[in-house]
């Protein structure tokens, strides 16, 4: 908690934090200061943005850890998609409704926060997912590879 | 094969990079879209910010203010995209030569081996100019059309470049209807 005080405390930001409402504002680079607060529980959200953006790149990897293991495992089919869907969408549920315990309404909706960059998401884990599974059922090729 | 699969998502990383280099060189960096970047980004804020006041206490008057100012955004926004064509333009030619070039050095082979079949309107692009009824067997097109999709976006985030959220919704994203905006 006191490093994301720290890290918020200057004027501006002190009197949008006494209002209700999130600000939205534009998506800024990663640094560290956004990683360990993303990683606090509870942590104070200036911006609407920021949280948004934490539950981005806790999904990315999310994606890549599950496509890693689906495809160690091996696992096939609709199966994988559906083990994806379902634990990230409930890890996201968790770490909003009870790690970060933020209000779901300033963000239109839990639907909203879980909707959060499926798509690029779902992308990632079927590369990663893809890759490894290639890795260990690739049939031995007669053609050479560039 | 794994070796090809690999070389694909490094392709996709490289030409990713390349191409958020240089839009950033030809536009993100330039006066102009950084004017107008700011411009867009204030006022679909404000925007957003008014909506939720003016939604509980319907006035016509204030009604008739939003839609004057949804139209100026959306000229804003216009003009931004007009700014962005331009390099747009300059690399999706760049790309399509290069897609083009890999796309002959991979015909026909089997970059990767699918963990799924694939549903019948992706089969076209994920068993693209190979032979065999094999479904799992995935072309270069299908591997590059997904790692591009991820990396993308990704390169986009960590160097800030990606348009803000409530920017891209007042702009009317790919998923929204159009005239959500004035329906609330």
């Amino acid at each position: 908690m006191s490093a994301s005080s720290s890290t918020t405390g200057n004027n501006s930001s002190a009197s949008s934090r006494n209002t209700s409402r999130l600000s939205a504002t534009s998506s800024e680079r990663v640094s560290m200061a956004f990683i360990k607060r993303a990683l606090t529980p509870t942590a104070s959200w200036t911006h609407k943005e920021e949280f948004l953006d934490a539950v981005y790149w806790l999904r990315q990897v999310l994606s890549i850890i599950i496509g890693v293991i689906l495809g160690t495992l091996s696992v096939k089919g609709l199966l994988g998609m559906i083990i994806f869907a379902a634990i990230s969408s409930l890890i996201v549920f968790i770490y909003a409704s009870n790690v970060q315990k933020v209000d779901p309404e300033e963000y239109g909706g839990m639907i909203e926060i879980i909707k959060e960059g499926f798509m690029t998401a779902l992308a990632t884990f079927l590369v990663s997912w893809i890759v490894l599974y290639s890795a260990f059922n690739a049939p031995k090729s007669t053609i050479p590879t560039i | 094969m794994i070796s090809d699969t690999i070389l694909i998502v490094c392709i996709s990383i490289a030409t990713a990079l390349l191409g958020e280099g240089l839009t950033w060189l030809l536009v993100y960096r330039t006066e102009k879209y950084q004017r107008l970047k700011g411009e867009v980004e204030k006022a679909s804020k404000r925007l957003e910010r008014q909506k939720e006041t003016v939604s509980e206490a319907a006035d016509k008057v204030q009604k008739r203010k939003l839609e004057r100012q949804e139209e100026k955004l959306k000229v804003n926004n216009r003009d931004l995209s007009m700014v962005k064509m331009k390099s747009m333009f300059a690399s999706s030619f760049t790309f399509m030569a290069l897609l083009g070039m890999f796309n002959s050095i991979f015909e026909g082979r089997v970059v990767a081996k699918l963990p799924f079949e694939p549903i019948l309107w992706i089969r076209g692009l994920s068993h693209r100019n190979l032979s065999g009824d094999d479904f799992t067997d995935c072309s270069f097109i299908f591997l590059y059309v997904l790692c591009t999709m991820s990396i993308r976006q990704n390169v986009q985030k960590i160097f800030g470049l990606a348009p803000s959220r409530a920017a891209s919704k007042a702009s009317g994203g790919f998923f929204s209807p159009p005239g959500q905006l004035s329906q609330r």
